[in-house]
């Protein structure tokens, strides 16, 4: 799967906004620094749910169990605000 | 316009923008009133440099607070702009290869150009594309764009204006804004960069005014290019085409305020750029901020030029001072187009 590339993370200082856009306009949606450095590691490239867990294994030091629960939730996360393609 | 913001306003703006034009870190805090923070947001986006001031408030240090609404404001402007040059830059690649399909070689020049010369150039705003197709090949180009299905738009400047893939086109047939023949600079190259964007900015200050977006691109084109040049053949080369005076007013201007030092000319030859700020701060973006213009360009075409001519007197002694032969030149153009 891959993240859609028409939305986009912003920065600016301390704080972060996903623009999510759609037919009837966009949407803006703040998020946090740990959701930006996620989305800037998998954006604009395929990606499975162990690539996920993997990252967080090898940025966050989570125990392997734990970092595929998560990868699941983050994933997760994303399709329901439609942030996904195939 | 009625000046909405106040000196440290302005000094605060002026501060982000040059580090944001330099992606250099800002030393001391900026402490502003949520007000003043809306006042820069608003000043930014008239003088329509406000991916530039964004990058300013990321160089501000840290602890410095900046309220969190105008950060998010910063946020969504920046990325309705990065938008805009993505999309900007696809349509130029289009035209691009369409135009060599058919065995012509348009010039990029203005916006997506000057872009190129910016540390982060999918933050410098562009609306429109302009190309320029010099001699025989302007008519071809012309042909090839009625081929497409495509109405064009004469101004009286004798340039095309369409609409291709959504984005408005500016097609040249002139490089300059000038209408000397003295021995101007080869096309495309960095004398004629510099001489075109100068040009450019002089013509606005004449007629309908011009933003600081313009003369940030003269900082950053004298910057990018400054080992392509010769400083002493391009003081000449100003000075050839009747424009010393006027480039030696610009080049005070983008010292004093954008910190540019890349121009020609020694500190002694530099001026009082006050008349130019005074020009700048009362529109921005060609003006079309300044109240009168507004109310203009709501209105018919007839008020519109009206509304142009009378800047254009309004700026006469300016333009008598730093443009007159093209002053003439330019009214002459107006008359002939609308005739």
């Amino acid at each position: 799967m891959k993240l859609r590339k028409d939305c986009r993370v912003t920065g600016l200082r301390d704080k972060y906004l996903l623009v999510i856009p759609s037919g009837d306009g966009e949407r803006n949606l703040e998020v946090n620094a740990g959701f930006h450095d996620i989305w800037e590691a998998f954006a604009g490239r395929n990606f499975t749910l162990g690539d996920v867990s993997d990252h967080l294994c090898k940025e966050y030091g989570m125990e392997p169990e734990k970092a595929a629960a998560e990868a699941s939730d983050i994933i997760g996360l994303w399709k329901e605000y439609g942030l996904t393609e195939q | 316009m009625e000046r909405i913001w106040t000196d440290r306003t302005i000094d605060a703006f002026f501060i982000l923008l040059r580090s944001g034009l330099e992606e250099k870190d800002i030393e001391h805090p900026l402490i502003l009133t949520e007000e003043e923070w809306e006042d820069i947001l608003s000043v930014s986006a008239m003088q329509t440099v406000t991916g530039q001031v964004a990058r300013g408030i990321a160089h501000l240090p840290a602890g410095n607070d900046v309220p969190d609404m105008i950060l998010m404001k910063f946020m969504k402007k920046t990325d309705h702009i990065v938008r805009t040059s993505a999309i900007i830059s696809e349509v130029r690649d289009k035209l691009v290869s369409a135009f060599r399909s058919g065995g012509l070689d348009p010039v990029i020049m203005k916006g997506p150009e000057s872009a190129s010369f910016y540390l982060r150039p999918e933050l410098r705003e562009s609306g429109d594309l302009d190309i320029f197709f010099p001699g025989d090949s302007f008519e071809k180009a012309c042909d090839q764009v009625s081929s497409m299905g495509i109405i064009m738009d004469k101004a009286p400047d004798g340039s095309v204006r369409y609409l291709f893939e959504g984005i408005e086109i500016d097609q040249h047939q002139k490089y300059f804004d000038l209408h000397t023949e003295r021995q101007l600079p080869e096309v495309p190259g960095p004398y004629a960069t510099l001489l075109m964007l100068s040009s450019h900015i002089l013509k606005h200050c004449m007629t309908a005014g011009v933003g600081l977006r313009q003369l940030c691109d003269m900082a950053m084109a004298y910057r990018a290019l400054e080992d392509s040049y010769d400083k002493t053949a391009l003081a000449a080369m100003f000075e050839r085409t009747g424009l010393e005076s006027w480039n030696k007013l610009l080049a005070s201007f983008l010292e004093k305020y954008l910190g540019c030092r890349s121009h020609p000319y020694s500190q002694d030859e530099l001026r009082d750029p006050t008349v130019l700020m005074d020009i700048i701060m009362e529109g921005g973006n060609f003006g079309h901020h300044a109240v009168g213009r507004q109310k203009a360009e709501k209105g018919p075409l007839s008020a519109r030029k009206k509304d142009t001519v009378a800047r254009m007197l309004r700026r006469l002694p300016f333009s008598l001072k730093y443009g007159r032969k093209e002053l003439f030149c330019y009214f002459a153009e107006l008359v002939r187009g609308n005739l």
